[in-house]
């Protein structure tokens, strides 16, 4: 066991894992979900609930580790200690870095309390998922790097392939944690001056993995769609080799916008940060190439390094100009939920470089700097924590109320099951969260509300004795009545008006905002007219 | 950076980190339901939800009260955090104290005098604001390193040095909470204590070494009142100081209630527990006087002493507001006394001293750790019970026929409802706002409140109510009508103004106010 587990790696992994722990405590004790959540929270998840996108191994984690239920500080706890070794090992096993304690440990709290992962935690059902997949893929990375000069190259070989698969399967966009990684230990590999042949041999296992990995993945989809297994989504079409093309200088040009683009929880100070530290590495590991040739061949793998970052933006058919819901509130370049499987290796990488460096100026410079970003993860993690916390609170005392004005109505009965349709969402958490001028997307670390409009189900029946709603949620011709038509057309008020809430013995309507309000009068006069027709 | 710190003598080693690294887990195991259950309410709501601002302290004269958060926190209330840095301001404070005073050095003496000192149920009265608690817990850290440069200015070659440095931390503290006062006369007081029992130092080499002290704390305290001259401060009640005249009065006055500290009981330290503690004082000073060779000798030591005892009341007898039995005041005095008296006991060398100490102070840092749990239990259950009173109040306002969410009205709220005394029924001699009767809703925060959960933004922040907004409709409501909470009248919503009567001292009160506005209806 000592041998298979150095003492240095699990004092690391207890860092890694405290810091974590510390920079979430309030989510932890204070148990938040909503949105995908509500469901899954009651009666678990099996095997097959991500098939639905594509996700075939989503659920594997969750359904062997903890029968599928999501539990309150375990869930979390698992997915956090999963993520602090997959940061140890990359560092001590697959970069072999070597430093002293304090620099490794500082390292360490650094990467592992980066905020990226604060979007991971938006959803409470996928959370030990995705905090598994950079560690399923440091096995894979460790698998692909042993292949080379062990005796079974191509059994390791597969065994990388078939890990690598898993963690894809799982979220695509995990591959960035691959990709990054292995674009790194080029840089490493380049420092020890190998021949060609050697750098060949040491990276086809990698390029086969990816490659492999990707294609069985494409067929899958393939076959889960043909199967109507997995609906045509946003997030499993797949790419074809002239988009891949014509994205790459538009994805090129994301991706350093993307790392000076301030957004929600992310300062303008973080991005400045964390990009003066990229880029300050890339001056230095240049500034040790000894030829231009050398030099160029750098620039160049920098610039695919920085490319392939932006993974999901350069598979994506997606633009930010795109009149789509997901390109225009959260773009493939700016999701932060990405950035947490491409960014921690790369600055992994880059703070180690500045720590080992042979100048005491430049180690001291980098030791403060690595201090100042510690903290403002810190901050970040605890400031996205209260606001998610007040968020979620007042979302509650929402439906809480909303349920009790159902509920107070003449003519509600707890015998009937409704169709309760919601017209318009009331996100809270950016109530609790002062924004920066400058700040661009968000979508899951502040915008989406706990509550969407289409599960009202889901929510309606969570807290009361009895469930009273169906998981309908539209009005069909046929059962529209007099009064309901004079409510639609006449009286209707939004929220919190009495008039904003229309309950018979079939529906329970309720005009939650100005906008749903005008949208459901209109689909409500088209509905009619069409009927009528 | 290493070496400036080896020549001050504050470079840790091995004794300071354990001690100080078991010290601080205990501490934040003694308020972790406070860590983890993030009560807020009060002068806290405006500023959870936006943030701190440099200039939010100016209006009461605190001008150096918001720079730690904005440093350390970008002027934040984070959860967990806020505590965590205020704890561990704290136990460097503590951990300094015992250099300062030079406390017979050991894990377990060192351990011991700061876990005391920290779980005292004082400290509980720097969480009930969240807003302040990394600044009030960091200046007593300040304040305790103005001190001890200024104990070493006196054989060190860089006078000016220390002094400016020295001089800064006392100003810096002094204007983020003046009480702070308490805590360089009580230490002081204490320190010269220390050096006349242990190190047989005579007065005249006393007042040699300690000139500079004073002379620091005095040139901070008119650079003080000069910078509070030049704000544009508001007349607010904490900002009187006692006349000149009135001074001598006063000393007798303080030097009783001083005293009176001993065994007044306040909420969550009960009688029992305050004759502990006054069990802790009465075996230090007496070991201190037995200590002390020949009469003379001893009968300064007794007037150091009964001087150490009566600076703990030194706010009080500086400045006019009541200050007497406040918690978060004597945090700052009175706290120290007991630490004073629990350093004392453990650097006695006598193996008796020695026991005492070691089995008075874990008793009573268990003690202070049941005290301070149930302080946490009654605080979060009044704090439930008010927020939810909030939301009850919030649904009869938001679901009333005349209230319209796009509507911006004036927003007024009679009284308030305290439900944290609900939860804690003990009797006590004097009652203490912070621990336990202020409320979570205060009535001059109400607007902010009635906004807080709610999806609209429906207050008029700029205009409060005003005398024309009495109509005879609206006198004829709150004289003839209206009822606090839950009656159904509790609630007055017309189109300009939204009035919330939680309680009928509130109401008397009002009624009072536009009667005599308006006498002639």
């Amino acid at each position: 066991m000592t041998a298979l587990i150095k003492k240095n790696e699990l004092s690391l992994w207890l860092t890694a894992f405290i810091t974590l722990c510390l920079c979430f405590l309030p989510l932890l004790c204070g148990f938040v979900w909503g949105n995908h959540d509500w469901l899954p929270l009651k009666n678990g998840t099996n095997l097959t609930s991500g098939l639905i996108e594509g996700r075939f191994t989503q659920f594997i984690l969750p359904f062997f580790l903890l029968s599928g239920q999501i539990l309150p500080v375990f869930s979390q706890l698992l997915g956090f200690a999963f993520y602090a070794a997959a940061l140890v090992l990359l560092l001590t096993r697959f970069f072999e870095i070597k430093a002293n304690n304090i620099s490794f440990a500082l390292i360490i709290t650094t990467i592992a309390s980066l905020p990226f992962i604060t979007e991971i935690l938006y959803f409470h059902f996928i959370v030990l998922s995705q905090l598994s997949w950079p560690l399923i893929i440091v096995f894979s990375l460790l698998a692909a790097k042993k292949a080379y000069p062990s005796r079974h190259p191509v059994a390791y070989t597969l065994l990388s392939l078939l890990l690598l698969l898993t963690a894809l399967g799982g979220y695509p966009a995990s591959a960035g944690f691959f990709i990054t990684s292995t674009c790194i230990l080029i840089f490493i590999e380049l420092k020890k001056a190998p021949s060609i042949k050697q750098l060949f041999y040491t990276f086809t296992p990698f390029v086969i993995s990816f490659l492999g990995a990707f294609l069985i993945l494409i067929m899958i989809y393939a076959k889960l769609k043909a199967a109507h297994l997995t609906n045509e989504m946003y997030n499993n079409h797949t790419p074809n080799i002239l988009s891949l093309l014509t994205n790459i200088l538009p994805t090129i040009k994301l991706s350093f916008l993307s790392l000076i683009t301030p957004q929600p929880f992310f300062s303008l100070t973080f991005k400045l940060l964390t990009a003066f530290i990229i880029l300050s590495t890339i001056v230095i590991d240049l500034h040790q190439c000894n030829s231009l040739a050398k030099r160029l061949i750098h620039i160049s793998l920098w610039i695919f390094l920085i490319l392939l970052l932006k993974f999901p933006a350069l598979i994506s058919s997606d633009t930010p100009d795109s009149d789509n819901y997901f390109s225009q509130n959260d773009p493939a370049a700016f999701m932060v939920r990405a950035d947490f499987y491409a960014l921690p290796p790369l600055l992994l990488f880059c703070l180690s470089t500045f720590l080992q460096s042979k100048f005491r100026l430049i180690k001291n410079f980098s030791f403060i700097m690595t201090a100042l970003l510690l903290w403002l993860n810190i901050n970040t993690n605890l400031s996205f924590a209260k606001t998610h916390l007040l968020g979620f609170t007042a979302e509650n005392r929402l439906i809480e109320r909303l349920s009790s004005r159902i509920q107070n109505t003449s003519s509600f009965s707890p015998y009937v099951y409704y169709t309760i349709v919601q017209a318009g969402e009331l996100p809270l958490r950016q109530k609790y969260y002062s924004a920066s001028p400058l700040e661009k997307y968000g979508l899951y670390t502040l915008k989406t509300p706990y509550i969407r409009h289409w599960l009202p189900h889901e929510y309606y029946n969570f807290y009361p004795p009895f469930s009273f709603v169906k998981s309908a949620n539209a009005i069909t011709p046929e059962t529209i009545t007099n009064d309901m038509t004079r409510f639609l057309t006449t009286r209707i008020k939004s929220w919190p008006s009495s008039d904003s809430l229309y309950v018979d013995d079939t529906y329970a309507v309720i005009a939650l905002t100005p906008t749903g309000k005008e949208m459901l009068t209109g689909q409500f006069n088209q509905l009619q007219r069409g009927y009528h027709d | 950076m290493i070496k400036t710190l080896k020549n001050l003598s504050l470079f840790p080693d091995k004794i300071d980190l354990k001690s100080w690294l078991i010290s601080f887990l205990i501490i934040n195991f003694c308020f972790l339901y406070h860590s983890l259950n993030f009560m807020w309410g009060n002068h806290d709501v405006k500023f959870i939800k936006e943030e701190l601002l440099l200039t939010s302290g100016l209006f009461e004269g605190r001008f150096t009260q918001f720079i730690p958060y904005t440093l350390l926190t970008n002027g934040q209330i984070l959860p967990v955090l806020n505590n965590l840095i205020g704890f561990f301001f704290l136990t460097l404070a503590l951990w300094l104290l015992a250099k300062y005073w030079k406390i017979k050095k050991s894990l377990l003496n060192y351990t011991l005098f700061i876990t005391f000192f920290a779980t005292l149920p004082y400290t509980l009265s720097w969480l009930y604001f969240t807003f302040i608690t990394i600044s009030c817990l960091l200046w007593a850290f300040i304040a305790i390193l103005g001190l001890y440069f200024s104990a070493q200015i006196y054989q060190s070659p860089n006078k000016l040095a220390l002094s400016s440095v020295s001089i800064l931390c006392f100003y810096v503290t002094l204007g983020g909470y003046p009480p702070i006062i308490n805590t360089f006369l009580v230490c002081l007081a204490a320190k010269i204590v220390f050096s006349y029992v242990f190190e047989n130092k005579t007065l005249k080499e006393l007042l040699i070494i300690h000139k500079y002290t004073l002379l620091n704390i005095l040139i901070a305290a008119v650079f003080f009142k000069t910078t509070l001259h030049f704000l544009p401060h508001d007349e607010v009640y904490n900002l009187e100081t006692t006349p000149l005249s009135a001074l001598p009065a006063k000393f007798i006055t303080t030097l009783k209630i001083a005293f009176s500290q001993f065994y007044i009981t306040t909420p969550f330290m009960p009688r029992g527990y305050k004759l502990l503690l006054l069990t802790l004082c009465i075996l230090a000073f007496l070991g201190a006087l037995i200590k002390t060779d020949g009469y003379t000798r001893k009968l300064i030591t007794l007037v150091l002493l009964i001087g150490t005892i009566w600076t703990t009341s030194l706010t009080t007898f500086l400045v006019v507001p009541h200050t007497e039995f406040v918690s978060r005041i004597d945090f700052y005095g009175f706290a120290f006394l007991y630490a004073f008296a629990l350093g004392l006991l453990l650097s006695f060398e006598l193996p008796l001293a020695q026991s005492i100490a070691l089995i008075l102070a874990p008793i009573l840092i268990f003690q202070n750790i049941i005290n301070d749990y149930r302080a946490l239990k009654s605080w979060q259950q009044g704090f439930e019970a008010e927020f939810q009173i909030l939301d009850r109040i919030i649904e009869r306002v938001e679901n009333h026929p005349n209230f319209t969410p796009s509507r911006q009205y004036r927003f007024y709220q009679i009284g308030d409802i305290s439900l944290r005394p609900a939860y804690h029924q003990t009797r006590y001699d004097k009652d203490d706002v912070f621990l336990i009767s202020l409320p979570y809703l205060a009535m001059w925060q109400g607007e902010n409140l009635m906004e807080f959960y709610s999806p609209f933004a429906y207050i008029n922040h700029q205009t409060p109510l005003l005398t024309t907004d009495i109509t005879p409709e609206v006198y004829d409501f709150f004289i003839h009508k209206a009822a606090p909470f839950p009656h159904k009248n509790a609630v007055f919503i017309n189109n300009d103004i939204i009035v919330v009567i939680y309680d009928q001292t509130g109401l008397d009160d009002f009624r009072q106010k536009i009667k005599q506005l308006y006498p002639e209806i």
